[in-house]
């Protein structure tokens, strides 16, 4: 096949085809396919409802991979497709909430070094940052697809994520599931989880991911960070989140939790947790989600008109459903625009 | 002020109805007062939950056939409704009690009988034929393929017998293995139907 090319705009395609190509050779050994399976043993009688296949990615010489939770939830035996061959791997653990786990190949009594992809830093990407997906689409070959960054989002449709997501203009199909996401140095930035519509797919930026399954490797579950507040997003004439005109407002504060004992009441005005600016929810989320349990947490809220500082000792979230305790600000009632506020029904009770 | 004053007067307060010195009254009280406090609060969240309310009026042709359709959903409703099976069970026995099949009834009963068993012999064979042979199979490219990843398996290649030992967690070839099963290609996907919540309500 015989291409013309015309002047600078050939050179420019041609360098971004070097790119890709080269980014897809250095990655694609550390890229395999991972299968799931889900066994019913009845007697003797072995069936198999469901066999799930994603994509996956070593992040160490130690054979460390990671995918995206769905591949293989509630599986039963788990293995790669890795130098040709079938490997075992084992489920070291699984977050439903980010979508990702962690897995490890079986490799009894050797000391195998699995090629591994470079973490890169997720906070650097900007908006039209040139990305590229590696994955598996179907039963084919793996195949990249390159996109650009198109936004930070925490919500899409009726799904609000743990933390902010990378939303990049990828088409990706069933089977890539799980695949990296790689700048264009080659490093990872995120672990693509989602699709949306046609051609976007939401990733966890990888900073996010690194908290996640060094919880699961430390603890064997990730850690969720919990003081115990509830919290709406206020905003004036219908002013978009993070401006000047919204602010984020304690709700409720449930008792028996980090935050009543030190001193929250409902009302405040959450300011600043740390040295993170709060202007709406996602800021709360963000900056609450790479906390761990057991540190200490400095808070700024506005009370009265007056800024005060309160600290906490972060606590791991509780199994049962709290009870929010009711408390009464030292009498300066907020005069908001009547704004009816949903209550979830689950702290009806 | 006395707890009974105070909670006359909680709708007031929560509508700026009372007077300044009032209103300075009754929060004092309510810093005082834990019960008043609680009832005050619970008051309020009443009322925000009224205020989501819906107010639902039906259409206005509902009321026009209203009890003919009353007692057609009610009819519908006290019909005792069977079961697939019970309507099986019931067709079978009514086949079986018949005249002609007195006869054959016992012959029938008596070959049901003997194909069950003739099945579950069957596959209890086919079971353990299966398992004998893929398991060492597959063990063994497993094997293979663990210790030496990069070298592709051969049949001249195969292990010693002492290195077939399989872990816990190494797939097991048995009957209905993954060729068996549709294989799902996974990429999850986010609904495109309108938040039913919003992230502006959060706990943390």
């Amino acid at each position: 096949m015989s291409v013309t090319t015309v002047g600078r705009g050939a050179s420019f395609l041609e360098n971004i085809d070097k790119e890709v190509c080269s980014v897809y050779e250095h990655s694609k050994a550390a890229i395999v396919k991972v299968h799931a399976q889900r066994l019913l043993q009845i007697g003797n009688l072995s069936l198999v409802p469901s066999h799930r296949i994603g994509t996956g990615f070593f992040i160490d010489p130690q054979g460390h991979l990671l995918t995206a939770a769905t591949v293989v939830a509630e599986a039963s035996s788990c293995w790669i497709d890795w130098n040709g061959q079938r490997t075992a791997v084992r489920i070291l653990g699984r977050d439903l909430q980010t979508n990702l786990a962690l897995l490890q190949i079986e490799a009894p009594g050797t000391n195998i070094a699995t090629p591994f992809l470079p973490l890169g830093n997720s906070d650097e990407l900007r908006v039209g940052s040139m990305v590229i997906v590696i994955g598996f689409p179907y039963d084919l070959a793996s195949s990249p697809v390159v996109g650009v960054v198109g936004g930070v989002e925490i919500q899409r449709g009726n799904r609000v994520f743990s933390t902010s997501h990378i939303r990049a203009s990828c088409h990706l199909s069933p089977g890539q599931g799980g695949g990296p996401l790689l700048n264009s140095r080659g490093e990872v930035v995120g672990i693509a989880v989602a699709a949306h519509m046609e051609d976007q797919c939401y990733a966890l930026p990888i900073n996010a991911a690194r908290k996640v399954y060094s919880d699961i490797l430390q603890f064997g579950q990730p850690q969720r960070a919990w003081v115990g507040l509830g919290i709406a997003e206020h905003r004036q004439g219908g002013a978009q989140p993070g401006t000047e005109q919204s602010r984020v407002i304690i709700q409720q504060v449930y008792s028996n939790a980090p935050a009543a004992d030190a001193g929250f009441c409902e009302g405040d005005v959450l300011k600043r947790i740390g040295t993170n600016e709060v202007r709406c929810s996602a800021d709360v989320l963000n900056t609450m989600f790479f906390q761990h349990v057991g540190d200490r947490l400095d808070f700024t809220v506005l009370r009265g008109g007056q800024e005060k500082s309160l600290s906490l000792i972060v606590a791991t979230q509780p199994t049962e459903e709290p009870v929010v305790v009711h408390t009464v600000p030292e009498f300066n009632f907020f005069k908001f625009p009547p704004r009816p506020v949903a209550i979830p029904a689950s702290h009806e009770q | 002020m006395d707890c009974k004053k105070a909670q006359r007067v909680f709708d007031d307060l929560s509508h700026d109805r009372l007077s300044p010195e009032d209103a300075v009254a009754i929060r004092q009280h309510l810093a005082d007062c834990t019960d008043c406090r609680v009832l005050q609060q619970r008051e309020a969240r009443l009322q925000r939950l009224l205020a989501l309310k819906r107010y639902e009026r039906p259409a206005p042709q509902y009321f026009d056939n209203f009890l003919t359709e009353f007692h057609k959903r009610l009819s519908v409703e006290l019909q005792p409704s069977v079961p697939w099976w019970d309507r099986m069970i019931g067709g079978i026995d009514e086949i079986l009690s018949a005249e002609s099949m007195q006869v054959w009834r016992y012959a029938l009963a008596s070959a049901l009988g003997v194909t069950m068993i003739v099945g579950l012999m069957w596959t209890g064979v086919r079971d353990s034929d299966e398992t004998n042979d893929g398991t060492a199979a597959f063990t063994a490219n497993s094997s293979v393929a663990l210790l030496s990843p990069i070298a592709a398996p051969s049949s001249t290649d195969l292990p010693a017998d002492d290195q077939l030992a399989t872990t816990d967690t190494q797939p097991v070839l048995m009957r209905g293995d993954a060729e068996s099963a549709t294989p799902q290609y996974v990429l999850d996907r986010i609904s495109v139907t309108p938040a039913s919540y919003d992230v502006a309500s959060v706990h943390f």
